[in-house]
Formats: C-alpha cells, sequence, structure tokens
C-alpha cells in the first residue's frame, strides 16, 4: 500500500509540474488493445490496492468515466448477498494531459499515468 | 459526463475499500447483560451469558493467513469472535442460543448463531445468512461487468430431471450472437446431458459451462428452441456489460400511454439508465407505468430511492424512503458506521453513480405504479414496492411472490472468510418493514405474505419480455384496463412452493442465477 501510495506521489508531482491546464480535459482511449487493458487494469487495481479488477474489454473506449463497484456475489439461490448495498462505488476518469493519457481516481484525485495506451480528448 | 472532471470531485466513502464494508470487530455493543449482570470477563474463556468484545478475539485464527493481520488462534477465539459480534450486532440477537463455542468447527457454529424462529408461513425467520471466502467477496469489477455470455438462465430444476431455460438474452453478447433467446431449454452442455446426467464430475461440468470463470473460454450448448427445434450452437465467454435496463418502451393502450421498464440490477450504471428512460416516458406522456423487477435481486439502495422518486414525484418529496432499524442495542446510532441513523429519503436528485452528483432527477408524478415480481424480486426491488406504498403511492403487483428481504448486513471478514448475519431491517415512512414472507397478489394469497391488489401470473417464457402479449405484461395491462378489477385465473408460485401442474415450460417459474459467484453450486448431482 505504501509503495502504492508513493507511486501515485511520484505521478502526481510529476503531472502537477507539468500539467497545463488548457490541454488537459476528459478523453477516451482510441484503442483496447490487451497490452492497454492490462495497463489499465494494474492502474485500477494499484489505486484500489486490490490484486486484480474485472474491466470491459472496451473500458474507457466511449466514456471517460469507469465506475468500480464489489462484483456481485450471489447466495445458493442466485440472488444477491448484499441486496441492499449501502457504500457507494468508486469513479475513475480518464483524462488527456500534454498528450499523455492519465488515469484519476476521483474520491483521491490521484493520478496514474497510463504510458501505453493512446487517447484523444472527448 | 466531462463536468465530472471539472467540479470538485466529490468525496464518496468507498465502503468497497473497507475489507469487508466495516464491521462491528470493535468491541461495540458489549452485550453483557444490564445492571446486575456479571461482569464481563477478559480472560478469554467461554462463561454462558458473558459476551467479551468481539475485538478482542478478532483475527485470532486457525490457520493464520501469510501477509495479512492474522494471528495465530484456534477454531475456539474465531467462534468466540463469532459469537461476541453476533451479540454485538445481530439483529434478533436476543434470540439465538448462547452455545458453547468449545470443540466446535468454525462454520457449523456460525451456522447456529442465528435466531431458530420461523415467520407465520412456517419458513425460517432468517433465512439469509451466510459465509463467502473473503478473497472472493472483495473482488471488484467494473460496474455491471460480469464475465459469461450475456445470457440470463433460470433453472427450474438443479436435479435431474433438470431443466435450465434462458431468461433473457443482452445485445451485443455471444447469446445474442448465437441468436440464444427467452424461453430456449438447454439439453447439452460440452457433450454432457443436461437433463438426466449423473455422476460427481456432472455438476462440474455443467456448472463450468454454463458460468465460465474467465474470459476466452469455449463451451458447446445443445438447445431446444421454443418452436421444437433443437440445435447445436457453441459460445465464448468473454467480459460482458450488463444492461441495467433492458428493456424501456411505451405502449398505445387504446389511446391511453402506459410505460414499461424492465429493471433488472440495481447496479451503478442504472442510474444513467433509468435517468434516460424516465426522460423518455415523461416526452412520451405516458399516464401509468409498468416496473418489471421480476429478475431484479437488489443492489444499491440509494438507487432504489431514486427511482422510487422518479415515480412518485410530489408524492414521495420529503419523505422516508427508508429507515434503518438495528438490534435493541443500538437505538440512535449505526453501531458499524458510528454515525447517527438517519432515515434515507427518497432522492431528488442524483447521488452520482453514474449521473453527475445532485443533478435534478426527472419524476412521472404518478400516483401509483404496477409492478411485475417473482421470488427472484428481492431487497432493494421490495423496498421500492414497500417505500412507495408507505408514502400513499398505490402499488399493483402482478406475477408471484417476493423474496421477503427487508433486511440487511454489514458483512464481516475474519480469517479469511466473510460472514453475512442479519443486521438491520428497513422500514417504511410509516414505520412498516415486517414482510419477511414477502408481497404476494391479493387473488393468490400465501400464509404470511403481505397481500397487495393485483394478479398472480406464473412468467411466461414462450414471449419475449417487453411483448404486450408476455403473460406478466398482459396481465398488468388487462387489469389496468378494467379499472384494477380484472385478473386472469391465478398461476403464480410462492417460496419455496413446487412447480407440480406449473411446470410447463410456457407458464413456470424457477430460480434465477446471475453469474452464482464461483463458490455457489447451481446445479447438482
Amino acid at each position: 500500500m505504501r509503495i502504492v501510495a508513493l507511486s501515485a506521489l511520484v505521478i502526481l508531482s510529476a503531472c502537477a509540474s507539468v500539467a497545463d491546464p488548457a490541454q488537459e480535459g476528459p478523453a477516451v482511449l482510441t484503442e483496447a488493445t490487451p497490452e492497454t487493458h492490462q495497463e489499465l487494469v494494474k492502474a485500477v487495481s494499484a489505486a484500489l490496492n486490490v490484486p486484480t479488477v474485472t474491466l470491459a474489454a472496451d473500458a474507457l473506449t466511449t466514456d471517460s468515466e469507469l465506475v468500480i463497484e464489489r462484483a456481485p456475489a450471489r447466495d445458493a439461490q442466485g440472488r444477491r448477498l448484499q441486496g441492499r448495498e449501502l457504500s457507494q462505488p468508486e469513479h475513475f476518469q480518464l483524462i488527456q494531459a500534454n498528450n499523455r493519457c492519465v488515469l484519476v481516481q476521483v474520491r483521491t484525485n490521484a493520478r496514474y499515468e497510463l504510458p501505453g495506451a493512446r487517447c484523444r480528448l472527448k | 459526463m466531462g463536468c465530472r472532471f471539472q467540479r470538485a470531485l466529490p468525496l464518496l466513502v468507498l465502503g468497497l475499500l473497507a475489507g469487508c464494508g466495516g464491521g462491528g470487530g470493535g468491541g461495540i455493543g458489549g452485550g453483557s447483560g444490564g445492571p446486575g449482570a456479571p461482569p464481563p470477563s477478559n480472560d478469554g474463556t467461554y462463561r454462558p451469558g458473558v459476551f467479551q468484545p468481539s475485538s478482542s478475539f478478532a483475527n485470532q485464527c486457525a490457520a493464520p493467513r501469510a501477509g495479512t493481520s492474522d494471528r495465530s488462534g484456534s477454531a475456539f477465539t474465531e467462534n468466540m469472535f463469532l459469537r461476541s459480534w453476533t451479540n454485538e450486532l445481530y439483529l434478533w440477537y436476543s434470540e439465538v442460543p448462547d452455545r458453547n463455542p468449545n470443540g466446535v468447527s468454525t462454520a457449523n457454529y456460525f451456522e447456529a448463531l442465528k435466531t431458530p424462529a420461523t415467520t407465520a408461513s412456517g419458513r425460517a425467520k432468517d433465512q439469509f445468512h451466510f459465509t463467502y471466502p473473503t478473497a472472493v467477496w472483495d473482488q471488484l469489477s467494473q460496474s455491471g461487468v460480469e464475465v459469461g455470455y450475456g445470457v440470463q438462465w433460470i433453472v427450474l430444476a438443479g436435479s435431474p430431471p433438470r431443466k435450465v431455460v434462458v431468461a433473457y438474452v443482452e445485445p451485443n453478447t455471444p447469446a445474442a450472437t448465437a441468436s440464444l433467446v427467452r424461453g430456449a431449454e438447454v439439453l447439452m452442455a460440452d457433450g454432457v446431458d443436461v437433463v438426466n446426467a449423473t455422476g460427481s464430475n456432472v455438476p462440474n461440468q455443467l456448472n463450468a459451462a454454463f458460468y465460465p470463470t474467465a474470459a476466452g473460454q469455449t463451451h458447446t450448448f445443445q438447445i431446444r428452441e421454443t418452436s421444437g427445434a433443437v440445435r447445436n450452437l457453441s459460445m465464448r465467454s468473454v467480459e460482458v456489460t450488463h444492461q441495467p435496463v433492458l428493456v424501456s418502451s411505451t405502449l398505445d393502450q387504446s389511446g391511453v400511454r402506459v410505460g414499461y421498464l424492465l429493471f433488472n440490477d440495481h447496479i451503478a450504471t442504472a442510474e444513467s439508465q433509468l435517468v434516460n428512460a424516465i426522460n423518455r416516458f415523461r416526452t412520451d406522456g405516458i399516464q401509468d407505468l409498468i416496473l418489471d423487477l421480476r429478475y431484479n435481486g437488489g443492489g444499491f439502495l440509494d438507487i432504489a430511492s431514486e427511482l422510487a422518486y422518479m415515480i412518485g414525484g410530489n408524492n414521495t418529496r420529503g419523505q422516508t424512503f427508508e429507515r434503518l432499524v438495528f438490534n435493541d442495542k443500538h437505538p440512535t446510532t449505526n453501531p458499524v458506521t458510528g454515525q447517527a441513523l438517519a432515515p434515507t429519503p427518497f432522492h431528488t436528485t442524483a447521488v452520482g453513480f453514474s449521473v453527475t452528483a445532485g443533478t435534478p432527477l426527472p419524476t412521472l408524478n404518478l400516483p401509483r405504479v404496477y409492478v411485475i415480481t417473482s421470488n427472484n424480486t428481492c431487497s432493494a426491488s421490495e423496498s421500492i414496492i414497500n417505500s412507495l406504498r408507505g408514502v400513499g403511492v398505490q402499488v399493483y403487483q402482478i406475477g408471484s411472490t417476493t423474496c421477503g428481504k427487508p433486511y440487511g448486513f454489514y458483512p464481516q471478514g475474519n480469517c479469511g472468510t466473510t460472514y453475512f448475519s442479519i443486521q438491520f431491517e428497513g422500514r417504511n415512512a410509516q414505520g412498516f418493514g415486517n414482510y419477511p414472507d414477502g408481497f404476494t397478489p391479493q387473488n393468490s394469497p400465501d400464509i404470511g405474505s403481505v397481500d397487495l391488489p393485483g394478479c398472480s401470473v406464473a412468467d411466461d417464457f414462450t414471449r419475449a419480455l417487453g411483448d404486450p402479449l408476455e403473460a406478466r405484461l398482459s396481465a398488468a395491462l388487462g387489469f389496468r384496463a378494467s379499472n384494477n378489477m380484472v385478473c386472469p385465473a391465478p398461476t403464480g408460485f410462492s417460496p419455496g412452493g413446487g412447480f407440480s401442474a406449473k411446470t410447463t415450460l410456457g407458464s413456470t417459474e424457477g430460480e434465477m442465477y446471475k453469474s452464482p459467484a464461483r463458490t455457489n453450486r447451481v446445479l447438482s448431482e
């Protein structure tokens, strides 16, 4: 967790040092390759401190926002275990900042650069 | 959506990351009895009627996991933790027999940590007492994304002679590409006779075929269409993005516009889809709404509140949607979050699941709603019914008895297992939440259930969902047209009821299995 937080800080400060608000904005991925998908899974997992997370193959290709929630667990009858969910999901947003694709965790504002991804302003 | 980036970032408190969504292990509540009770002992021994804080036994495990907060303990300490935690937070803690935790496996001990009482219908009062592997429970996913084919199976019989049919297929999925349609019955899966095969390995083979655990798995099926035609097909599993609002349409009924909304899951992406659907209904000028919750087992309670407002509008504004009631040790404070207990209102603005938080929600301002239900209509879905009734919105029920789950949990992890033990009841604006036997249409009442005006009608797999001729939708339309007087002959099902003469493909009801999460067996020997 400490490593993750540190990485986020590093990226945060790196972005902060070069960020030009005029060039920042919500973005979508221009291609959904297995490599990009893996990079995205890694970033989200790091942000949430979990081993992995299930994402759609085309995540962030049409919408700049990514909503993460608990994978629905079912009882033996197939019903949701948690039918009255009181928690809130986690939101991420893809932005383009200085021609780089950066995933922002909305709750914390932590930034995770996706160096292998290609994106465009939405 | 883009404005979410521009505005101040919302401080969404994330229960997801709190291990198991919070928990009672923190010495909450105590529970050693009132004045005159023996003083609590902290020596770790079992004394009947004496409950030490659950925190004093937390994470003391028979098999500590490396790299976690687990410490060396035993089945006894795990049992003692559960015993105290139950005493602190279980809704009916005073009804739980105090059993000696020595010499009992933790699984068996937890199973007995619930009320032995039954409801008026004779069902167990507590039907929602579970464990789950913490590693599985903690898994996260993009909202609505699950590995599968995009088909929702209904298991009408899980053991031979088994019967599995298609409830619905989502667009742009492998199942849609394979032209699977509602009502098709699966005869073979990966060469195994789904109906009749026996043998110890058969359940594994069938479950693997119906519920793939990873993307990229190809499985073969033989199906019988509703026409009787038999054909073979194969599907490759992918990360399917579910569409929680699968159908929203406006039906012209002799000049009266009636909205039909098939709402299948209270997930985050539902918020925007519901808003879009309600806006379309407003544009269409609908005068009544038929809300189909037959396959909706609940989810985010806030989304239920939003939808209830979008239906009832001014009838709901400023009123209580649902109030959580914990056990009598916690009358004013949520014992898990520590916050003062405050009712959930009918939300008039978006909470921010997939619509920008604070956006005013559209509303239909309806004084009544027709709700299609089944025994898979659970929890947050039932709260829509109960909460609208609580503020005087007339709810007509078409279908069969709902599951009867006015309860909720804060799951608690300990030593690699996450425990689900009922901790609160949801009550409406009138303080009513006593429907453990579900809601049922009053023309086919069940013992113990809460009867609502409407019609008991079995599920109809011969017609597409949203087809005005599908039996439940047809009954809803007919009931409305008759000024809420006339139903077809009752054909619905009760919870736990057999299928008997009603077991025909055209009109039956089964258990719904939405990706039963890896650990639960659906199809058995």
